[in-house]
């Protein structure tokens, strides 16, 4: 099955095509990106695998948290698009992907810096195979997240971190009872299209109107809300 | 360094005058707060600020409208809170996207209304009515960022006669 995924949650944008598997086609777009340069890049991309629009099957997106102009420019094109090509729609929340991707067990921390020096971050666990929310995306300060974790103890819980962010490292090593992984951007490309894929499988698509971006802001009000599809669907967390 | 000055302006002139000499200071990115009541200046302030970054067409008190953005070599992004009630409004506009840009300047009338929201550094101006025609005005860097504008406002000698 052919997907486009749509990622304009962080600085930089990725446009893709591919399936479950493999990734066919990727291209970045530069910060700042505005919506008039997406159509562009994605043309180009296509036209390079000479792939037509009408051989896409489905659109995949990615709902943030991110920046709030960025998720808006992204989901407006993949609505669009969708809406146009008759296709399906599938908001997938970034960190849910990363955890979902990730071929290992453990209690996790997804993070990706936001501005004014916080941070997003989800907390997860995986077991079986199965991925859990423990609870939504949230903005927190370094010590925030350091406060987060004591709920943990004695369990380890490793930080996921994409490799354009790897400075943090530094101030993570300090954390007690913490390792981290840093995700390249195949994995978080990867990881996109593959809950992307889960999802259509699943018959979970959403819809083109009422589909909103996932919005986390320091006052914890949350604009949108993502899609109800959460992960915990999948095997429900207990409290959280 | 100096991280607070205060003047006292005589009339709306020389407001607007303090506004364009920090105009013309200001580093792309800087986020100015400004607090004071209703006709203390804060818009006259804002319309020197954008006259010092060479911004044509003069800048008005948004009416309806909570940002205003006005191009420039610099842009400047013009935030009137007046008509919010809760913080959370800013929220729903994208703030951060204006907030922890590098590119303008950001100027926010009624600042004191999102106390949470607020960059971890950012100059503060406060204005007070001192008669009909006198405004005290108080500047104070938050964060070593805007250190460098009040020192150079200082040591220019300007507004020395009004430096109290
Ligand atoms: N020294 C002064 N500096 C600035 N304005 C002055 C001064 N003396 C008198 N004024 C008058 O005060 C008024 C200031 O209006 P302005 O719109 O700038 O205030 P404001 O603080 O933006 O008010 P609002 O809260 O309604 O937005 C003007 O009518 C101006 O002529
Ligand atoms: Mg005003």
């Amino acid at each position: 099955m052919l997907l486009l995924g749509i990622d304009t949650s962080a600085k930089k944008g990725i446009l893709c095509l591919g399936n479950r598997e493999k990734i066919l086609a990727r291209k970045t777009i530069s910060a700042g990106l505005s919506s008039g340069e997406l159509i562009p890049a994605l043309d180009t991309l296509m036209k390079k695998k000479k792939i037509r629009k009408e051989d896409l099957e489905a659109v995949v997106v990615s709902l943030g948290p991110g920046s709030f102009t960025g998720l808006r420019v992204g989901l407006s094109l993949a609505k669009s698009l969708a809406f146009v090509l008759k296709i399906p729609l599938v908001g997938v929340a970034t960190l849910d992907s990363w955890v979902f991707f990730l071929p290992r067990e453990g209690i996790f921390c997804a993070l990706r810096r936001a501005y004014g020096g916080k941070f997003y971050a989800g907390f997860y666990e995986k077991d079986q195979g199965k991925t859990a929310k423990i609870d939504e995306s949230r903005f927190l300060s370094f010590n925030g997240i350091k406060g987060s974790l004591e709920r943990f103890f004695p369990q380890k819980v490793t930080f996921l971190i994409p490799t354009e962010e790897r400075e943090l490292t530094t101030e993570l090593k300090k954390i007690k009872n913490t390792s981290f992984l840093l995700l390249d951007k195949i994995f978080l490309i990867k990881a996109l299209l593959r809950l992307g894929a889960e999802r259509l499988k699943t018959g979970k698509i959403d819809n083109v109107s009422s589909l909103s971006p996932l919005y986390v802001s320091p006052l914890e009000v949350r604009i949108g809300r993502g899609n109800k599809d959460s992960l915990n669907e999948e095997r429900g967390y207990p409290g959280g | 360094m100096a991280t607070a000055l205060s003047i006292v302006t005589q009339n709306y002139e020389e407001t607007q005058k303090l506004g364009e000499e920090l105009g013309r200071r200001l580093p792309p990115g800087s986020v100015v707060a400004l607090t004071g009541q209703l006709g203390s200046g804060k818009t006259t302030l804002v319309q020197g600020i954008g006259k010092g970054l060479g911004i044509r067409p003069l800048i008005k008190s948004p009416s309806f409208v909570i940002i205003h953005e006005y191009s420039g070599s610099v842009p400047l992004y013009h935030f009137d809170l007046y008509r919010i009630a809760h913080q959370e409004e800013i929220v729903f506009l994208g703030y951060e996207d204006y907030f922890y840009q590098k590119k303008g300047i950001v100027v926010i009338e009624w600042a004191e209304k999102i106390k949470d929201l607020l960059p971890a550094e950012y100059l503060r101006i406060e204005l007070e009515i001192v008669d009909l025609s006198k405004r005290k005005i108080g500047l104070r860097a938050y964060g070593s960022f805007y250190g460098k504008v009040i020192e150079e406002m200082r040591k220019r000698g300007l507004f020395c006669s009004f430096l109290v």
